[in-house]
């Protein structure tokens, strides 16, 4: 066990291959901030770039506004 | 023919970015497998082997009969040479030993073989090598000599998994080239293997609606990653057009292939090692 743990630790990566996790696991959460934002996003509010700003904050916060009914507009 | 004729030619692919060390185990990137048919065509153009293969009474490895289990054994086999231990090579080459003892030739067979002969064992062997140099280099670049040392010496596991010893490898990588320059001289298709080899590049071997979408991917890859000797005994043609296509898709793969963690370009690989050794613990059928 402590020496799986100790490999996991010592595990090496390239910047790049970094990079590339980093892209993998952001796909898919920015896929379902987008679609959570298009389901539910009755906190949109605002107009213009505040609108934006407030949309795109959605898509990259909804696992916070899932769980709590903080209003970021 | 000249030594350019045995070994594809490439124009422009990606920079090297570093010296260290390297050994095969880097190059077992899920792309390599791109070259896999390209190496069945190399591998059976050697007469022994072809006949070998083509007139097998061993069905459950037959690649045309069992197409998903040929693909699997095959790739362990790689896997457990190239990243197994003993113990692992021990065993897969037990099971393969099995299966060997049934490919002999028949009084009317027109090739005599023998799956334990060496030589051919050797053959099929360097052609894995090539497969591997190959698209580790489409993948990571043109090894500096030194590292093209390093990476021969350790896929000799490649051969000596089996019944190949370590003396039948030339050994350094500039002799494995005249090794495999006079081997090329032996390259031989004819209607029989030819045919089996066209089955499956249509991949009429398994389900249409998986093949039919892949077939023109898969000839075009196939072909470019043979040498002119195989492409003209196979009677393929390729063009500069071709090979300009080739050269780009492998730069762009390539640069993708960078940023991708090795646990993803090479899970693979670790997954059927994995699966080996529970078979192996469940006292199941290998091959």
């Amino acid at each position: 066990m402590l020496t799986a743990v100790r490999r996991v630790l010592g595990f090496q990566m390239t910047i790049a291959e970094w990079i590339g996790t980093a892209v993998i696991l952001a796909v898919p959460y920015l896929v379902v901030g987008m679609v959570w934002t298009a389901v539910s996003g009755d906190h949109i509010g605002g107009q213009g770039h505040v609108r934006i700003l407030s949309i795109l904050g959605s898509i990259v916060t909804w696992p916070v506004l899932l769980v709590s009914t903080v209003c970021i507009t | 023919m000249t030594a350019t004729d045995y070994r594809i030619t490439i124009g422009r692919r990606t920079a090297r970015w570093d010296t260290e060390p390297v050994t095969a185990a880097e190059a077992l990137d899920f792309w390599a497998f791109a070259a896999g048919a390209a190496n069945v065509i190399m591998q059976l153009s050697r007469p022994g082997v072809g006949h070998g293969v083509v007139e097998s009474k061993v069905d459950s490895g037959n690649l045309l009969k069992h197409p998903w289990k040929r693909a699997r054994t095959t790739f362990q086999y790689i896997a457990v040479a190239i990243i197994g231990n003993p113990q692992d090579r021990a065993a897969f080459r037990d099971a393969v030993n099995t299966a060997h003892r049934h490919v002999q030739s028949a009084p009317d067979s027109p090739v005599p073989y023998n799956a334990f002969d060496r030589d051919l064992q050797m053959w099929v062997a360097a052609c894995l090598f090539v497969g591997l140099e190959d698209t580790y280099q489409l993948l990571r670049g043109e090894m500096t000599a030194e590292q093209s040392e390093q990476f021969y010496r350790s896929a000799w596991t490649l051969g000596t998994t089996l019944q190949v010893s370590e003396d039948q490898w030339p050994p350094t990588r500039a002799e494995f080239d005249a090794y495999w320059t006079e081997a090329c001289g032996q390259v031989a298709i004819d209607d029989r293997v030819r045919d089996y080899l066209l089955d499956l590049l249509n991949l009429h071997m398994i389900n249409p609606v998986l093949g039919l979408p892949f077939r023109p991917l898969l000839k075009f890859l196939t072909v470019g990653f043979l040498a002119p000797v195989f492409r003209e005994a196979m009677g393929v043609r390729w063009s500069d057009f071709k090979q300009r296509w080739f050269e780009r898709l492998f730069l762009t793969v390539a640069l993708a292939n960078r940023f991708l963690p090795v646990f993803i370009r090479q899970g693979g690989s670790y997954v059927l090692l994995a699966d080996v050794r529970r078979r192996v613990r469940q006292q199941k059928a290998l091959v």
